[in-house]
């Protein structure tokens, strides 16, 4: 049982290679929480239903409450922490998602950014229903939804 | 979370036969790890085999088409020969989960996902025959408005939650599965198993034995719908949906496939419905007939009534859709001669 | 004084981004389960698994022997007794119930146990190996179950919360037509995106810290200081940002105690997290309703008689009134009400406000009522809204004149907005080829709760203004409001305002809820700030080595961060005049009563209490108004209704910021679509246990759910309420939504559903 409790595991997130003794069951989200103390991932539920812990794995919005964090190794993990340029300049979405006032309490704000990143870059946002779809995987108990397709929209025009 | 013997496997031969589970987008099994329904002694992390063509790719086999069992749900969903295809099958993927998961979730994991009744998700409930044989059914005296009304037995009325796989058994999709006695396809109907009086049985998989891929055959027809009526219009189960494949020729239905989810306690081929359409000519007094057969043995409950009229209206609209006599909105086509 | 007068509003009133909006789209935001302290261990809570009875036996054999696990807290555990404590309104706990002091059980999730662990893993492995044996007892579950009559549980019927004026049974013997009709509710619970977490610290045996995450703060602060036996000063609490709260972190709950034990027993400190699943336990919920109406109208469709028959939901212990009458025993005019409440208690834990209390649940019957009204007086319903429209001068319920009312406008503007002289009475006659669409409408309403607040405003020597108060900022804006009101209050740009909240050793306030912090705080902060602006000036002009020595205050302008006479060059910075009076800071403190309020408040609020002034005050009744217009969109062949579009006027008073202002108002009518056709908890009838305690299943909006939301905001400062003018918006836009959703449905279709959640099911 001892030997579960620390198992050796190199994570890259933000292009930052961290080397971890972890127990095997610990989720991505908990160890880049309460580990990595990159607290930006929030905890909204733990059972893939809020969308609060996306992170970008390998560019892809994944779910990391629902994600080993054995089986992120080998995968580039980018959380919203590593989204602002190398100068901290705010990325054209959270400067957008601060303009439209796309979040209130701010607790689903980085895992919306990140899927609205990825909402853009994957040309979801042409249409207002794609976008909304898209976007649904993130709950907003604050409930900011117009204002969210708002400021998405905003981005995807600007890339036009 | 219990903890448990980890190992990422390295080829597919190291990995069948291995004890335990295979983990791959892990969108089911680790949500019912930590919910302690499910309690696997040692997790197999296929996802490494991802690099391995064999599993991930989505090629051509023969006149259909072969998806590896590690393919995600997104990439199947945007591949170019689904979408021309296979369209019900891009529509059910595309309306199941939310794009996170559909990133994540493999298809080899979408027919394996778990029902979402709450008697068997949560410990607190006593009574699950499918959790625990022998204890009871919590939902068929309790609450079951979500609950099967095709293919329940008195131990199960859960309803099997996957989208896709109503739209794989609607193309007559196969399952390859390789054990460590070699590799057999199994059909997807026959795959997905009935609760019966083994409830905690779901699939037709041995001890050790891998999902490697699913076959789809060429299409019967190229128009094809997969129609799903949900209580939120988005990232929610169904509470009725119809894969329908249609072939009509001169206003007459050659060919027909009809299967149905959020109302059988697996993905639910509808041969009632089949023999109703073929050689019939293709309007909605057919369709509606068609419904008729298909729901002719459903055993609702009081709460879950509602699927009956329900899931009949959702049939009709999906063969009127697949026929092209109305528009997504439910609107007639003009010169379409509904 | 107000802001208003004399002086460039360059933030109040206007769109303007939130200061605290950088740090939260970086993930720089601390909420509280992300304080990294030295020695942390992590704590997990478990719940009871029935309804009623009692603990027979915990076997913590496999749970201890999990590597890493540190301590586990049940009710056998010695040295972890807790004093009682009163649950609100009487107190400012959420429940008395006290966990882990005895083994009895008395709602489902109550909490039994806590298992600390080096791991947070290690603790939740540990937790699922406990095992608890129950007793369990008979039960009450639902408020259906509590109505059936069953002699096990008290029905209390609570005068004190009725209303009557006039004569009912008069009013409906006089009247041309009589109507009766029930609606009903169901529980809901909140939800909010941040679960519930605690991190507790010691600092000796005296004193701890606490992190939580609380929309009032002297609640955590008072319920611990009595339940531990400690001056409420030596209990710190840190809460600088809310993941929302939506009333569910309003009062403490019994999970908060339990790791503050923990972190006393083991000697270092101790977090806690919930699960979602326990956020469907022992933090609260909105009870479940039934409102039976009976009502009179003359031959003009006006009300002559109007009674309700309210029955709510509670638990056992406690008593908190889902106050269903509040909405109709004052909204339209009509001189003959009675209001009757009962109280159903229910092994179904402790209810609590949750967003618009009563006001929303109420508001649905109401409003519903009144579509069913109109349509039988042959009237379009805004028509028969407005043909029953309360004057002015004189509020129904206490013949008081309101402090300020504008809803024959919020109708006008909604309306216009919306389009609604478009609108087809027929069921079923506007439709969009195959869809049917349907449009509905309802009146919005929310009393005024002001509080005593404090604050205090410091001059930096760089220049800076850190405005403090023990306030909090859940999502409502608050940090930006105040940063605003202090920046146009001294002629600052906002990038040079400092606001910390959430720190309970900053001056005290009261509970952000009722729609009331950035009318009551504000006012608190204005005050401050103003006090600032005064003394600096007070200094400059009287210092002959200022440019402004003798000049007259009324000359002086603020701007561009200093004191200057008009629109001269003639003046200096702030930091000059600082820098003169030989000091490195200057600070002013100022305590605010809030109209209508006295001393009384102010020392209620200071002795942790709410120390609010009600809505019906002495010289005025204090409401805010709205008008709710709502689009649904239904495919008549699933009848699954889709709201595509709302649009509400509010009279809120002054609007501090008009960007927040807007996202709350929008935000609260996506809660009342919420409401109208998908939240709704489901609780097993046979076993008492809740069967969606998850997001998959309790079901609030999803983007795609929500189509254009447009709101109004009308611009009518009321000083009868605040030195700002305003009176609140984080509420009104729930208020009548769920109703006007339930209005357009019955335009579409003909089916009229006097329940919520409208699910398809209920159409079909």
């Amino acid at each position: 049982m001892t030997s579960l409790n620390s198992v050796p595991l190199t994570l890259t997130v933000n292009g930052q290679a961290h080397a971890l003794d972890i127990p095997v069951q610990a989720t991505l989200l908990d160890v880049l929480r309460e580990r990595l103390h990159l607290t930006g991932t929030k905890k909204g539920c733990d059972h893939g239903q809020c969308g609060a812990c996306t992170v970008l794995m390998d560019g892809e919005p994944h779910l990391s409450c629902l994600t080993l964090a054995l089986s992120a190794q080998d995968h580039e993990i980018r959380t919203i922490e590593g989204l602002s340029g190398p100068d901290g300049a705010l990325h054209p979405m959270q400067a957008a998602f601060i303009e439209h006032d796309a979040f209130q309490c701010g607790y689903c704000t980085p895992g919306q950014i990140l899927s609205a990143v990825a909402c853009v870059e994957g040309g979801h946002a042409a249409n207002n229903a794609e976008l909304r779809d898209f976007m649904s995987g993130n709950l907003c108990r604050c409930a900011a939804y117009p204002q969210i397709v708002e400021a998405v929209k905003s981005v995807a025009g600007e890339r036009q | 979370m219990r903890p448990f013997e980890y190992a990422r496997a390295q080829s597919v031969e190291g990995a069948v036969g291995q004890p335990g589970k295979f983990l791959a987008g892990g969108t089911t099994l680790i949500d019912l790890m930590k919910l302690d329904v499910e309690r696997p002694s040692h997790l197999t992390d296929i996802t490494p085999l991802r690099e391995n063509g064999e599993l991930s790719q989505i090629v051509e086999d023969g006149e259909g088409v072969r998806i590896g069992a590690l393919a995600s749900m997104s990439q199947t969903a945007e591949h170019a020969l689904i979408a021309e295809r296979y369209p019900a099958l891009r529509e059910a993927l595309l309306a199941g989960a939310s794009q996170q998961i559909r990133n994540m979730a493999s298809m080899g994991g979408n027919i394996m996902q778990r029902t979402r009744c709450p008697y068997f998700r949560d410990l607190a409930f006593k009574e699950c025959n499918k959790r625990d044989p022998g204890s009871g059914c919590g939902a068929r005296e309790g609450h079951h408005r979500k609950m099967a009304i095709l293919g329940g037995s008195d131990q199960c009325i859960a309803t099997h939650a996957s989208d896709a796989s109503v739209a794989l058994v609607a193309y007559g999709a196969s399952v390859v599965l390789r054990g460590p006695d070699g590799e057999r396809t199994v059909r997807m109907e026959d795959f997905n198993l009935l609760p019966g009086e083994t409830p905690h049985i779901e699939h037709d998989l041995r001890d050790g034995e891998l999902i490697v891929a699913l076959i789809l055959p060429a299409p019967i027809a190229r128009n094809a719908v997969y129609l799903k009526v949900r209580d939120r219009e988005s990232y929610e189960f169904a509470l009725s949906s119809c894969a329908a494949v249609l072939d009509v020729q001169d206003g007459k239905v050659n060919a027909a496939r009809v299967a149905l989810g959020g109302v059988g306690t697996k993905p639910w081929r509808s041969p009632e419905a089949e023999a109703a359409l073929v050689d019939q000519p293709a309007t909605r007094e057919t369709f509606e007939a068609a419904a008729r057969a298909a729901l002719q043995h459903a055993h609702p409950l009081a709460q879950n009534a509602f699927k009956v009229p329900l899931t009949a209206r959702v049939i009709v609209r999906a063969l009127m859709q697949a026929a092209g006599l109305v528009d997504e909105a439910g609107n007639s086509i003009e010169g379409a001669g509904a | 004084m107000t802001v208003q007068k004399g002086q460039p509003q360059n933030y109040v009133g206007q769109r303007v981004s939130r200061v605290d909006g950088p740090d939260k789209v970086r993930g720089a935001a601390t909420y509280t389960a992300e304080f990294d302290l030295p020695e942390l261990a992590h704590a997990v809570l478990v719940s009871a698994t029935i309804p009623h009875g009692s603990i027979r036996s915990i076997d913590q054999k496999a749970a201890r022997a999990v590597p890493g696990v540190l301590d586990i807290l049940t009710h056998e555990s010695q040295g972890i007794e807790l004093k009682p404590v009163k649950a609100y309104p009487r107190g400012p706990a959420g429940t008395s119930v006290l966990p882990l002091q005895s083994p009895n059980i008395e709602f489902r999730g109550q909490p039994v146990a806590l298992v600390v662990a080096e791991s947070l893993e290690a603790a939740q492995h540990a937790a699922q190996l406990l095992e608890i044996e129950y007793d369990a007892s008979d039960f009450r579950a639902t408020l259906e179950q509590g109505l059936k009559g069953l002699p096990l549980l008290d029905k209390l019927p609570l005068p004190p919360l009725g209303h009557s004026r006039g004569n009912v049974k008069k009013g409906l013997k006089d009247a041309a037509s009589t109507f009766e009709a029930t609606y009903d509710t169901p529980v809901h619970h909140h939800n909010p995106l941040e679960m519930h977490a605690v991190i507790a610290a010691w600092d000796g045996d005296e004193r701890v810290t606490i992190y939580e995450p609380t929309q009032w703060m002297q609640s955590a602060q008072h319920t611990l200081a009595a339940m531990l036996g400690l001056e409420p000063d030596n209990v710190h609490v840190i809460s600088p940002f809310v993941g929302g709260g939506f009333g569910s972190k309003a009062t403490t709950w019994p999970h908060l105690p339990t790791v503050v034990l923990a972190a006393r027993k083991l000697g270092r400190p101790v977090k806690l997290v919930l699960s979602r699943a326990q956020m469907f336990a022992a933090v609260g919920y909105r009870a479940a309703t039934t409102s039976a109406y009976s009502v009179g109208l003359d031959d003009n469709a006006q009300f002559t008689a109007m009674k309700l028959d309210a029955q709510t939901q509670t638990g056992v212990s406690d008593l908190f009134p889902e106050q269903v009458g509040n909405v109709p025993k004052m909204l339209y005019a009509n001189p003959n009400m009675a209001l009757n409440y009962t109280l159903i208690r229910t092994h179904a834990g402790p209810n609590i406000m949750m967003r618009a209390p009563g006001e929303a649940s109420g508001s649905f019957g109401l409003e519903v009522l009144m579509d069913e009204l109109a349509e039988k007086a042959g009237l379009d319903p805004l028509e028969f809204r407005r043909c029953n429209h309360a004057p002015e001068n004189s509020d129904p319920e206490s013949g008081k004149p309101y402090s300020s009312k504008h809803l024959l406008e919020c109708y006008d503007r909604a309306a216009g907005a919306f389009g609604w002289e478009n609108r087809t009475p027929e069921i079923g006659s506007m439709r969009d080829g195959h869809t049917l669409i349907g449009w509905g409408m309802a009146t919005a309403t929310y009393p005024v709760y002001a509080s005593a607040a404090t604050a205090r405003a410091r001059l930096c020597a760089d220049g800076h203004v850190e405005i403090e108060a023990g306030s909090h900022d859940i999502g409502t804006g608050t940090y930006s409001i105040l940063a605003g009101i202090a920046a146009d209050s001294l002629g600052l740009d906002i990038g040079q305002i400092t606001v910390k909240l959430g720190d309970s050793r900053l001056p005290k306030n009261g509970y952000s809820g009722g729609s009331r912090t950035a009318s009551s705080v504000g006012s608190a902060v204005l005050a401050a700030a103003m006090g600032l602006r005064e003394e600096l000036m007070e200094a400059a002009t009287h210092d002959s080595a200022s440019p402004l020595f003798g000049v007259a205050g009324q000359d002086i302008h603020p701007r561009d961060g200093g004191l200057y006479l008009g629109e001269t060059d003639q003046g200096e910075d702030y930091t000059a005049i600082l820098k003169r009076l030989g000091k490195d800071q200057h600070e002013v403190y100022r305590e605010t009563i809030p109209h209508e309020g006295s001393q009384k408040h102010l020392d209620q609020l200071k002795a942790g209490k709410d120390g609010s002034v009600a809505a019906v005050a002495e010289r005025f009744a204090r409401h805010s108004w709205g008008a709710v217009f709502v689009e649904v969109r239904i495919d008549p062949d699933f009848m699954t209704p889709r709201v595509s579009r709302v649009v509400g006027a509010f009279d809120i008073g002054q609007v501090i910021n008009a960007k927040t202002a807007e996202s709350q108002l929008t935000g609260g009518m996506v809660w009342g679509v919420g409401m109208a056709l998908h939240e709704e908890t489901h609780t097993d009838a046979r076993t008492g246990l809740i069967l969606n305690s998850n997001l998959a299943e309790y079901h609030i909006p999803v983007n795609a759910d929500i189509g254009s939301v447009q709101a109004i905001a009308l611009d009518h400062p009321d000083f009868h309420v605040s030195a700002l003018g305003a009176r609140g918006a984080g509420e009104i836009g729930i208020v009548g939504t769920a109703a006007a959703v339930a209005n357009a449905i019955y335009h579409a279709t003909g089916k009229r559903v006097r329940e919520t959640p409208i699910t398809l099911d209920k159409l079909i």
